[in-house]
């Protein structure tokens, strides 16, 4: 944030970004396993329908720092974002390349200084990364959903999607209505004493719905299951 | 207001200060989670994976809203008579519009929550916010509306039926203001939820949550039990009645009510998946901070810079447009000047100097000179009614007068009297040729808007008259705008008047 003579602060720019190792193609695959994935939050008998897929490089403040005898290197985002996951943004390579020419590259609007109370150590240097994110929309039923995929580590940033409940849902409707209305026909034909057993059933319904298979254990207790 | 020139570079823009630390915010986050119909375990299960502070951007339009509205509300008694209840409104009141400049997605934030005071100068780049997105003219145009459609539901909510129904606004502030809010992302169960708090006051303004799945199967145990209670016994009723003497109709009523109920109830307690949840993230984009829309320069203005500089048209020294609604003085030559988004106007002033009476009163005082817009009006009044006694004593201002709208710094409902006082008397101005020296006041109102103000000036007065007006029909004519100075001795908290 160096000042210009007049006192202006001159435009923060990134001397260089992550290196984009991942095609759309290749970003849309990550994006498709992640969901289809064993920890897959989606309700799966749910089609998943992809729609655009934007590359945009994200500035971020890369700070190097010396903790304790140790190198230490912090990423913080140098621009407003309500994206999940980018806060304390993870980089294993260090290699920067030059700005590719025809990025789409969002303007960094906060000062390094924002971060500085927060970091620990010496510092050693710091400089304007940008790190390419693919932004992939997905449309599940009628709800757009978009996943954060990380344009040189492949890493995902999830983000707001469906969420597969543990509740078996016609189960739950068969297991109380089915019997509630034969119990009910009994009692009309036979004698009014069979409400009073309905009555019965339904407590118990209410108290132990896993019981009857109305909560699926096996995604309660873990992916095994068993 | 003329924003127009100016909005885009110059727009003020303001923050709030963040009063909430980090861990406030935590713990609020948390108390929400035990809150509402949310998972139960979710204060055990919920993992925070992400807590940091954004100040999210907002445009803001204050305008002073003025209203005239007559009309009535009629309803039937019991014995068939009508009864009319005529009404006759009058609004003047300060009404704020604010937009969030941002997409909030699914946070679903969209209107300000923090009232006016205690805001601080932004200094970009000082504080981690998002980018405002948009164009200022448009939010600025957007803002005029709804502030005109608010104060026009202001004036109408008693009356049924209009018969006279006149809006004003007198812009004030429009600005873009930075509101601090902890954005917590925090998962569940596999899942990724977000939660929202006020850096301000540090209550939760939103986010989306796991909801209560336990209490969702009961309910629908519950219902489906019913249900099937409902159906099984009115299908078991109607093959073979039995002991009970229930109507038939009453019996297939109960079928079609146990078959509604679950059909109902199956998707409303299926779809529930979230607590709060609002916004869409239908515009892929526009979630990357948008960047500000420039002014757009025409290919013309463009080709020719010179001219998008603006001239006095006396002496040809450059002006420009001072922040808010201002006529000013040229630096050089002194005429009056009403800049606006693409002219320069020469505005005719005069200087009125004190009567006798007043000199020899305030003897050694010296005058403030508050400007004034003087126009030459033509009210020609072609139908009025209005309901109870309408003989009055206050003078007609109808006709040809001249009108007088206080265009300084001094609160309306100190200038309003001064206002009418003038307009009726319409007094002798004895210019003063000298060019005295004195304080002169600021004009902060330029000639469109006190135009607009000298109509509601009249049916100001119209309503004030005792009777309830009801219909008032005519047609006026503005003309030969001019500033006047008029001179007051201010004596302590009041003015008095020097002419
Ligand atoms: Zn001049």
């Amino acid at each position: 944030m160096a000042d210009t003579p007049n006192g202006i602060p001159a435009p923060l720019v990134c001397s260089g970004a992550a290196a984009s190792l991942i095609d759309e193609e290749r970003a849309r695959e990550i994006a498709g396993e992640w969901l289809d994935g064993e920890k897959n939050p989606v309700v799966p008998d749910e089609t998943i329908q992809f729609g655009k897929a934007v590359l945009i490089y994200y500035p971020f403040w890369k700070f190097s720092r010396e903790d304790g005898g140790e190198d230490v290197i912090v990423y913080r985002p140098a621009c407003g974002t309500l994206l999940s996951g980018l806060q304390d943004l993870q980089r294993e390579e260090t290699r920067v390349v030059p700005v590719p020419k025809d990025a789409n590259i969002l303007p960094a609007t906060v000062f390094s200084t924002v971060y500085l109370p927060e970091l620990h150590g010496i510092a050693r240097g710091e400089e304007l990364v940008g790190i390419p994110l693919w932004m992939i929309s997905y449309k599940v039923k009628n709800s757009i959903y978009m996943m954060v995929v990380n344009g040189e580590s492949g890493l995902v940033y999830p983000g707001w999607h469906p969420v597969k409940e543990p509740a078996v849902w016609k189960r739950t409707a068969l297991t109380a209505f089915i019997p509630m209305v034969l119990l009910s026909m009994t009692a009309v034909y036979l004698s009014p004493w069979f409400f009073i057993l309905a009555a019965g059933l339904l407590i118990i319904f209410l108290y132990r719905s896993r019981m009857f298979g109305m909560v699926n254990t096996k995604y309660l207790e873990g992916k095994d299951g068993s | 207001m003329v924003l127009e020139r100016s909005v885009e570079d110059l727009i003020s823009e303001i923050q709030y200060k963040a009063k909430i630390t980090r861990g406030v915010a935590d713990r609020t986050v948390r108390d929400w989670f035990t809150k509402g119909v949310k998972a139960p375990d979710l204060s055990r299960e919920g993992v925070v994976t992400e807590l940091y502070l954004v100040y999210l951007p907002f445009w803001r339009f204050v305008a002073q809203g003025k209203a005239v509205a007559c009309g009535y509300s009629e309803y039937t008694e019991k014995t068939g008579n009508v009864i009319r209840n005529i009404f006759e409104e009058l609004i003047d009141e300060e009404f704020i519009w604010t937009e969030c400049a941002c997409d909030t997605g699914k946070c679903g934030i969209t209107k300000l929550w923090l009232d006016p005071g205690g805001e601080v100068p932004y200094v970009r780049g000082s504080v981690v916010s998002m980018d405002a997105g948009g164009s200022a003219i448009e939010a600025s145009k957007r803002g005029r509306e709804e502030v005109h459609r608010m104060i026009k539901e202001a004036a109408a909510k008693r009356i049924q039926v209009l018969t006279l129904e006149k809006t004003f606004l007198i812009p004030k502030v429009f600005e873009l203001v930075y509101a601090p809010v902890w954005i917590a992302h925090y998962s569940y169960k596999g899942g990724d939820y977000t939660a929202i708090v006020d850096g301000v006051r540090g209550e939760v303004l939103g986010g989306t949550a796991p909801n209560n799945l336990t209490a969702r199967t009961r309910m629908m145990i519950l219902t489906f039990t019913a249900g099937g209670i409902m159906i099984g016994s009115s299908i078991a009723m109607l093959i073979h009645p039995g002991p009970y003497q229930i109507s038939e109709l009453f019996q297939i009523i109960l079928l079609l009510l146990g078959i509604a109920m679950c059909m109902a109830a199956y998707p409303a307690f299926k779809e529930g998946r979230t607590f709060v949840s609002s916004g869409s993230m239908q515009h892929i984009l526009a979630l990357s901070p948008a960047t500000r829309v420039p002014k757009q320069l025409t290919d013309n203005e463009i080709l020719n810079h010179e001219s998008t500089l603006l001239k006095c048209p006396v002496c040809g020294e450059v002006v420009e447009q001072p922040w808010g609604e201002v006529v000013s003085a040229c630096k050089k030559c002194h005429h009056l000047l009403d800049v606006t988004a693409n002219t320069v106007k020469l505005v005719p002033y005069d200087v009125a100097k004190p009567d006798l009476l007043a000199r020899t009163a305030m003897k050694g005082m010296d005058p403030e000179y508050i400007p004034f817009w003087k126009f030459e009006v033509d009210f020609n009044v072609t139908d009025r009614l209005a309901g109870g006694e309408t003989k009055t004593g206050l003078p007609d201002i109808s006709g040809k007068r001249s009108y007088y709208i206080c265009a300084a710094d001094i609160p309306r409902y100190v200038s309003e009297p001064w206002e009418i006082d003038l307009t009726i008397r319409n007094p002798e101005i004895v210019e003063d040729f000298a060019g005295r020296e004195g304080t002169y006041l600021t004009i902060l109102m330029n000639q469109n808007t006190a135009r607009k103000l000298t109509e509601f000036l009249y049916l100001r007065y119209e309503t004030e008259k005792p009777g309830i007006l009801q219909v008032l029909r005519y047609n006026f004519q503005v003309d030969n705008a001019r500033i006047l100075y008029i001179p007051y001795y201010k004596e302590k908290t009041s003015y008095i008047p020097g002419i």
